[in-house]
């Protein structure tokens, strides 16, 4: 009777953490042959098909748990048609995707499987603990070096280290951004590129011509998506991207972070991408390859990944902040550029308009 | 300036020097050296040779000796393969995490009466820090005479003291026997960590380590400082000097800010002005209050006020580390136990225990005997017990170790 509750259980959790290792151990055990699953569980392959293009398209796919068996053997196709499609693109949604996924049942899961979990699966340095700092609950302590890892790259303030109580090597963290982290640390395990099968049963092959198909229009529209805008307005750019530029124009050598700031702010108010190389085809030792390879690299066309410049405190660490009197109370340079860019067509309107300063009212003061 | 033929007599006689040196001293490897990159730095060159690479402490010892560099340098890093030309080729597998602590980025008063800037345009010069246009013609090419010197030294030392044990060893849980603490041989120190769960941390990770340390992007909100209605009033809630982290270093830094304020340092700002005034005025029951978290014991401080206090407290207790030397996971270090060539010292490991009671004007010296040298110009200067100088064209008869530190610094030439 036992027992049998206990399978159940392991089950349920194999289906909702098919990334774990007790998740892995499992499928080793049952020795699950390919061209028997294809063939005699065509509910797998719908599953796997649905996860990847939920991934893609939508951004997350949901677990149905009725079928726990079919929905974990899913993940290990899902990821097989993902390896071998072998866009990195993709691959990053369905990571991401995956992530949400399993961090939507990290929110119902005790402190203590959620240890094993970070412990066994991620190696992750934690504890659970039972602390309460004026009034807030902490559940976990985690190394701080396990705690950067994932969280060095969430953008909020609210992640940054120094806004954490980091004590004797670690960090106290309240249930829910532990759960955030152990996301990203899914998220980042699901990155990790792997080989792909030799040989691939032709309804996975199907999918996976599909699946090619979607990313190919997907990505397009992707890169053109975040691109702002309208025309670029020069006299908008912050202070600190124009004296870049200025520095550029005048052959200073300029350090790693302030190239790939300049080009994530350009390529992020709409500069081509050929436009920045001619920019940076000024300084002595200008190589065309070279710089095409990194800027296209920032443009997410070689990664799917695009980068968007620093914000204003990471350009205060960086030593490229100039602490502009206009900047106040801007937190990102785009947000800068945003704002100019608009007060100029503002002002572009006051003048058509001869004075009559009539569309100024309509302009939420909440959006500048 | 030194002319040219008694330039080359003095390299020729401090390579000699350093030469026994290396001949004497075994210099102390780095962990794992084959894994790591080596660069040097030679008599008569500004070049640095990188990409080296040795195999076991003897073949480094054997270089030391028969090339006899003037500055000697190793990679952080770990690679495959640390001699590769290309660093995209050298198989990056980890690497140390250094902090670097320098008196060049500290604010020392005494630097406007030892430091000093030639333009090597037009030859104007002045005392303290370099100015970023020369002020006479407006050139940018202005030479920077540093000199080292016991404040700031001992400045720097200070903020080591912090470092190690408010934040590595408080907060980040350092154990002793991860570090190593190291005298840079010139104006500052640098710690090593090897602790092996930290190798693999990205620049990202190290620059969040530094900004930590330093507190930059701290706000004040995730550390409990906010307003909080109270029935029908509102009062103003922050973090208690005992908490962990920066909490409590928040809070012990605000009580150190209100104590050493004085009228005269208080911000022209008038609402600001206004509000800090009060605060002093006040100052024991608001160092009282603030002790057990509640922030507004006086009435009529805004936040705005606060933040500004909160803002210079930050200033105070947070670490003045160099932030690229931590972020850059490929950069290359001084190899302690060697010397520097800006001075002849020793680039000198330092106990733990020993940091307080560390001289380097006593402790890092590598020579014995005597020598005379002629001085163009020094400011006054310690040798263990001696004092020396100021000189000024003078012929002077001096310890071995003084004259090899006015001799790497290009102010004297043998006679």
């Amino acid at each position: 009777m036992r027992e049998e509750r206990s399978e159940i259980i392991s089950r349920y959790f194999i289906a909702k953490y098919p990334f774990t290792v007790e998740a892995q151990a499992w499928l080793r055990e049952r020795k699950i042959d390919l061209d028997f699953l294809v063939k005699e569980m065509p509910a797998v392959l719908v599953r796997a098909r649905d996860r990847v293009i939920k991934a893609l398209e939508e951004g997350v796919a949901p677990s149905i748990l009725d079928d726990p068996e079919a929905e974990f053997l899913s993940f290990p196709i899902a990821r097989m048609i993902v390896e071998i499609v072998g866009d990195p693109f993709l691959r990053h949604r369905f990571a991401v995707a995956e992530a949400k996924r399993a961090q939507g049942f990290f929110k119902e899961e005790d402190v203590e499987t959620l240890t094993v979990i970070a412990t066994r699966t991620f190696g992750i340095d934690c504890q659970p603990v039972k602390k309460d700092i004026s009034g807030r609950v902490y559940s976990f302590k985690i190394h701080f070096a396990d705690y950067l890892r994932y969280a060095s790259g969430f953008h909020d303030p609210y992640w940054k280290l120094v806004n954490r109580v980091l004590s004797k090597g670690y960090v106290f963290l309240a249930k829910d951004d532990f759960t955030r982290i152990l996301a990203g640390a899914v998220e980042k395990r699901l990155l990790e590129p792997r080989e792909p099968p030799l040989k691939v049963p032709s309804e996975i092959k199907q999918i996976v011509d599909e699946v090619v198909s979607k990313v190919m229009a997907r990505r397009e529209r992707y890169v053109l998506e975040e691109v702002e805008g309208g025309e670029v307005v020069e006299e908008a750019f912050p202070p600190c991207i124009s004296a870049l530029i200025l520095a550029l124009r005048k052959n200073q050598p300029l350090p790693h972070s302030a190239r790939f700031t300049l080009t994530s702010f350009l390529l992020s108010v709409g500069y081509s991408v050929d436009r920045i190389i001619s920019l940076f085809s000024e300084i002595p030792d200008f190589k065309e390859e070279i710089t095409r390879y990194q800027v296209e690299h920032i443009a997410g066309i070689r990664s799917g990944t695009r980068y968007t410049p620093p914000k204003c405190e990471t350009m205060k660490t960086y030593g490229l902040c100039l602490f502009h009197e206009k900047c106040r109370n801007i937190r990102h340079p785009l947000e800068y550029y945003r704002k100019y860019k608009r007060h100029r067509s503002k002002e572009a309107v006051k003048l058509d308009s001869g004075g009559q300063a009539g569309e100024e009212r309509n302009i939420p003061q909440g959006s500048l | 300036m030194i002319p040219e033929d008694k330039r080359v007599r003095n390299e020729i006689f401090l390579k000699g020097l350093f030469r026994k040196y290396y001949q004497e001293n075994k210099v102390s490897p780095p962990l794992s050296i084959e894994k790591r990159e080596f660069g040097f730095m030679f008599f008569g060159s500004q070049n640095m040779v990188r990409h080296l690479s040795f195999t076991n402490a003897e073949s480094l010892q054997q270089f030391m000796f028969s090339r006899v560099p003037s500055n000697a340098f190793y990679s952080a890093a770990y690679y495959s393969k640390p001699d590769a030309a290309k660093m995209d080729e050298k198989g990056w597998e980890g690497c140390d995490l250094i902090f670097d602590i320098d008196a060049d980025h500290l604010r020392t008063p005494c630097k406007e009466t030892h430091d000093k800037w030639v333009c090597q345009n037009c030859g104007e010069s002045g005392l303290g820090g370099r100015p970023e246009k020369c002020p006479r013609c407006g050139g940018q090419n202005i030479e920077e005479r540093t000199w080292l010197c016991e404040t700031c030294l001992e400045t720097a030392k200070n903020e080591l003291i912090k470092l190690i044990e408010d934040f590595l060893m408080a907060d980040f849980g350092i154990s002793a026997d991860e570090l190593r603490v190291v005298f840079s041989g010139h104006r500052g120190y640098h710690v090593h960590i090897t602790s092996r769960v930290l190798l693999d941390l990205d620049q990202n990770a190290r620059r969040e380590i530094i900004d930590y340390i330093k507190g930059v992007g701290i706000e004040p909100y995730y550390h409990g400082l906010m307003e909080v209605r109270e029935g029908r009033s509102k009062i103003l809630k922050g973090p208690r000097v005992s908490e962990e982290g920066w909490r409590g270093r928040l809070a012990r830094g605000v009580i150190k800010t209100i104590l050493s304020m004085s009228e005269e340092s208080i911000p022209q700002d008038r609402k600001v002005r206004a509000a800090l005034q009060k605060l002093l005025k006040d100052r024991s029951r608001v160092v009282a209050s603030l002790g057990e978290g509640i922030w507004d014991p006086v009435r009529g401080v805004s936040l705005d006020a606060w933040k500004y206090v909160v803002k210079t407290a930050i200033e105070e207790v947070g670490g003045k580390v160099d932030e690229p030397v931590t972020s850059d996971v490929r950069r290359l270090i001084r190899l302690p136990t060697s010397l520097h060539g800006k001075t002849g010292f020793k680039v000198s490991l330092v106990k733990l225990g020993e940091i307080s009671n560390f001289d380097p004007f006593r402790h890092a010296l590598a020579f014995k005997g005597e020598v005379t040298v002629h001085v163009n110009e020094a400011p006054r200067f310690r040798i263990g017990e001696e004092e020396f100088g100021p000189f000024k064209d003078e012929d002077v008869e001096l310890p071995l170790s003084a004259a090899v530190l006015l001799l790497c610094k290009s102010v004297a030439y043998l006679k």
